[in-house]
């Protein structure tokens, strides 16, 4: 299936940033902004997701800022199910009082991924800036949990928590809650590397990835090492479409003046984005060893290095870890 | 018959992909069945096999037995809901 739309171009999976507003602050958050400046409208997000369903899209990921800020959300989730998406929403979960929660849980999403920061609130709160955000985060778990919508924890994993790893697993376990450990820190999506302070040690990376046993990247000459212009796409609040959700380097264009469904097959940024993904993968295959076996992001090395062809320093160290651990 | 309420589908290549969010479970149909999902929505087990007779050089007995063949599938994967 994914041979198939990859060569059709057809964007199966795609994130819609719906706001930069945030009623957090993580320190290491890769939005440039917390506000809008003429952010989609309910009936504009719904025009896109028309042409989302046009374009053959599959799975739509509701993400932000923080999408429950957006004062249509549940309207927006309700019309991509309505569409027979496969939608997943990420959210602090701080905003979801009682009704939102009764309003969601009608919806089957796929799942609801919150991010926790730490086992404690001294931990998770500090990374938060938001007094009280753990608790609150703890609460609209159950909530959610409690009405039966499947919730997926994640742990972005930073210098400021990596102490409290063991405890994070256990807090997840003791909530019945699937845990996924993200050890890599992106840049800012405006490319402030500022964010990348806050990686974790070399240590916590190695138990990362000992228990996420990443793929291994099975790389041919002239096939795209990811989705980049093909089967992903993302629109940020203000209606910019990128050709993913990391690459921000040049926009398609923007939806309040040319549709979606007119700009994704027509752009040329599309299609040199979808020809990097090619270059991409046959110069990690020409390096070889660990770095042509090793998820790699063309968006965060042009944001780190200035050329997505030259391999950031944090892709080779999880690159070099992960093929250590394979032995 | 409707769509039942947790799923999801895609038409990629040309087939349909079915998601059943409640299970996790996916299906991939074949062109005719893709064509019969497709026009399922909204309509009755004898309004499908009318289209299909319409759309497809077939004996309404075959297309019948077909539609027929098709929607107990669905039922039993819990795909689709009477309206």
């Amino acid at each position: 299936m994914k041979q198939k739309a990859l060569a059709a171009a057809q964007p199966l999976s795609v994130h819609l940033e719906l706001t930069y507003r945030c009623n957090w602050r993580c320190v290491f958050c890769y939005n440039p902004r917390h506000f809008d400046r003429a952010g989609l409208t309910g009936d504009e997000w719904i025009t896109v997701l028309d042409d989302l369903r046009f374009l053959g899209t599959l799975n739509v990921t509701i993400t932000g800022g923080e999408p429950m800020a957006h004062p249509e959300i549940v309207r927006i989730l309700r019309a991509a199910r309505e569409r027979a998406f496969v939608v997943r929403l990420f959210t602090n979960g701080t905003l979801i009082d009682d009704a939102a929660a009764d309003e969601i849980a009608s919806l089957n999403l796929l799942a609801v991924e919150v991010s926790i920061h730490g086992a404690t609130a001294d931990v998770h709160d500090r990374t938060t800036a938001r007094a009280g955000s753990f608790d609150a985060l703890l609460a609209a778990i159950d909530r959610l949990v409690a009405r039966n919508v499947t919730v997926i924890a994640k742990l972005p994993l930073t210098r400021w928590n990596e102490h409290q790893f063991d405890d994070v697993i256990a807090l997840a376990e003791a909530r019945a809650l699937p845990l996924q450990i993200d050890p890599h820190i992106t840049p800012r999506d405006d490319g402030d590397l500022s964010p990348l302070q806050y990686a974790p040690s070399s240590q916590a990376i190695r138990r990362a990835l000992a228990i996420a046993n990443p793929e291994v990247m099975e790389r041919v000459h002239g096939g795209a090492n990811c989705g980049l212009g093909r089967i992903t796409l993302a629109v940020d609040p203000e209606g910019n479409v990128y050709p993913c959700m990391q690459w921000r380097h040049r926009a398609l264009g923007n939806v309040r003046e040319v549709a979606l469904r007119e700009l994704w097959h027509a752009s040329p940024v599309r299609a040199e984005a979808a020809d990097l993904s090619t270059r991409v993968n046959d110069h990690l295959l020409d390096l070889g060893g660990p770095l042509a076996t090793f998820p790699y992001c063309p968006a965060i090395a042009m944001q780190e290095t200035g050329d997505a062809l030259v391999p950031d320093a944090g892709f080779r160290l999880r690159a070099g870890i992960a093929a250590e651990l394979r032995g | 018959m409707r769509y039942a309420p947790q799923v999801a589908w895609q038409i990629i290549d040309g087939e349909v992909m079915i998601v059943d969010l409640a299970s996790g479970q996916t299906m991939g149909l074949n062109p005719t069945a893709t064509w019969l999902w497709s026009h399922l929505d909204g309509h009755s087990a004898s309004e499908l096999t009318d289209e299909m007779t319409s759309a497809f050089d077939v004996s309404r007995n075959d297309a019948e037995k077909d539609v027929n063949e098709f929607i107990q599938l669905l039922r039993e994967k819990d795909l689709i809901a009477e309206s």
